[in-house]
């Protein structure tokens, strides 16, 4: 009798210990990527009733740009060189392994653009991480794809890394950084909007220090920002719309403008 | 889901525990030895309740792979075994399962839940011997049913079908079996076949052949050593369509065990299982099971 209540007190105990349903999920090491757009004062502007940002490019022109959105896509953490890594992705380029390069593309899409009309950060993307060191990053201007910008409602962009919408003060060129915070200039300008870039083009930017990735710390949060004020320097805005001259120097210009500004390891 | 369950064992539990005290099952069937749930000799109105406990980890995916799975996982399977006659038996089985895979990229998936539960039959088609019968036969069938939980994170995110209780699928076991008994020694060797349906989340499990042999020896009465072979087969599982490569194949594996009679009618074993023969698919690597069960007779 005694065997038997304890078996039964056993079964309940069994049964008590599964009580619940739960799970959980951590994720794994990875670097999430995140862009803000810098280096411009925002406006209501009463005439378009649609926000903008005002900046001066490097000739002084005064543009006041409508849209800014750029397809920018984490493409590669670099693992930083060395005898031993060489030696690996020798080894997997020999192998054919899935390695090409050290990271890889999260199956969870990016959920926002570069919108230099934005002063938030946006989630542009991530990619899977392994033990190892690691010195810097690839990151791309890709165009996007038709079926995608669907779904993004972002269709201008579809074929295209790049859609702008700028308004320029031709007068505004020359003037001195005094007479322009004075105002009072003469006010006509023109706008153009276009979108760029049809071809993958990628940068590489370099960390500070080298970020180890280990059991213990495996989160990567990249922090990029944008001066989207340098984006039109050296440009000829009155052809950038169909010149492709004029528009490889403006991407040329975004790509540049693009920097590393926080690195968080946890 | 563990509402019904605790109802459905509450009930029977209490039912056979309030019953007036039978005869020792021992003497009922005229056999000594120390069997676990689904191996006694059957005998008109025998009840067992049983508890296995189960841990066992498993890797899969090569070294070099990202994506390569470990799984870690504790198994508690409650079951309740009646014999409606000499010949014919039913048992019940719920398992309740720990999972937690984990990956190279340090992510981490654990479920908790009930997992399939599974009802078969046993019956006795051939028997030799005096009394209850020192050779016995016979066949097994049984249905597992798609009764487990699909485990949510906090945030509703569904887990991984590796790291939920069980696959979720519909599956019909068929089988047959042979058992020895003559004291100090029991042997027995069965086959069973899962016939797999579709799983949750897009997983096809192959079907398995699952084949057994162990032989007992009898120290006493109360204490015995267990030898046994337990080996299975499957093809490939397979993914919306698409076949795992690390999945599927042949593994056997030998169990050490030490039963021992606590009173009248409990049953306890623990047993160590070792990989023996390893030809699984692709990359696999099972590392050794440990198994603690518990019968008792009602």
């Amino acid at each position: 009798m005694l065997i038997r209540t304890l078996c039964l007190g056993l079964v309940g105990l069994t049964l008590g210990a599964c009580d619940s349903t739960s799970g959980s999920i951590h994720e794994g090491a990875q670097a999430r990527f995140s862009v803000t757009s810098v280096g411009a004062s925002s406006d209501e502007h009463s005439k378009h009733s649609s926000s903008y940002v005002t900046f001066r490019s490097a000739e002084g022109v005064r543009i006041d740009l409508q849209v800014g959105q750029v397809n920018l896509v984490p493409v590669e953490i670099k693992r930083c060189t060395s005898l031993t890594t060489m030696l690996e992705s020798i080894g997997q380029g020999l192998i054919g392994a899935a390695w090409a390069h050290s990271g890889a593309h999260e199956d969870d899409e990016p959920t926002a653009l570069l919108d230099a009309l934005s002063d938030e950060a946006n989630f542009i993307g991530s990619l899977a991480l392994d033990v190892g060191d690691y010195c810097g990053i690839v990151l791309a201007v890709e165009p996007v794809a038709a079926q995608s910008a669907a779904s993004n409602e972002s269709t201008e962009l579809a074929g295209h890394g790049v859609n702008v919408y700028p308004c320029y003060f031709h007068n505004t060129a020359h003037l001195s950084d005094e007479e322009y915070a004075a105002g009072g200039y003469d006010t006509s300008h023109s706008c153009v909007q276009f979108q760029a870039g049809s071809d993958v083009t990628t940068m590489e930017l370099n960390f500070n220090q080298v970020v180890s990735i280990s059991d213990e710390r495996h989160h990567l949060e990249i922090g990029l920002a944008a001066h989207i004020d340098t984006w039109f320097d050296g440009v000829a805005m009155d052809d950038v719309a169909s010149d492709e001259d004029e528009q490889a120097r403006m991407l040329s210009n975004i790509r540049n403008s693009i920097y590393i500004d926080t690195l968080e390891l946890n | 889901m563990k509402i019904r369950y605790l109802g459905l064992l509450g009930s029977l539990a209490l039912a056979a525990a309030s019953s007036p005290a039978l005869a020792c099952s021992t003497c009922k069937c005229g056999d000594p030895t120390i069997t676990l749930l689904g191996a006694e000799k059957a005998f008109s109105g025998r009840f067992r309740l049983g508890l296995d406990l189960l841990w066992r980890s498993e890797t899969q995916g090569a070294d070099s792979n990202p994506r390569q799975i470990t799984t870690d996982e504790t198994r508690a399977v409650l079951g309740l075994a009646y014999s409606a006659s000499e010949r014919l038996s039913f048992a019940l089985q719920l398992p309740y399962v720990e999972k937690t895979i984990s990956r190279r990229d340090f992510s981490r998936e654990q479920g908790r839940g009930w997992g399939d539960a599974e009802l078969s039959a046993r019956y006795r088609l051939w028997k030799s011997g005096s009394m209850s019968g020192r050779h016995l036969a016979g066949l097994q069938a049984g249905v597992r049913a798609p009764t487990g939980d699909s485990v949510r994170d906090r945030q509703g995110q569904l887990l991984n079908i590796d790291a939920q209780p069980d696959a979720g699928a519909w599956a019909g076991k068929f089988g047959g079996w042979y058992a020895f008994h003559q004291f100090p020694w029991f042997s027995s060797v069965s086959a069973k076949y899962y016939l797999f349906g579709d799983g949750e989340q897009g997983f096809e499990p192959a079907d398995v052949w699952v084949a057994s042999a162990s032989t007992q020896y009898g120290v006493t009465t109360r204490y015995a050593v267990e030898l046994g072979l337990d080996a299975r087969y499957s093809r490939e599982n397979r993914y919306s369509g698409v076949l795992d490569p690390d999945s599927g194949g042949t593994l056997a594996v030998a169990r050490l065990g030490l039963s021992a009679r606590i009173g009248q009618e409990l049953v306890t074993r623990v047993a160590l299982q070792v990989p023996a023969l390893d030809q699984l698919n692709g990359d696999q690597e099972e590392d050794p099971t440990v198994q603690i069960s518990l019968a008792y007779d009602f």
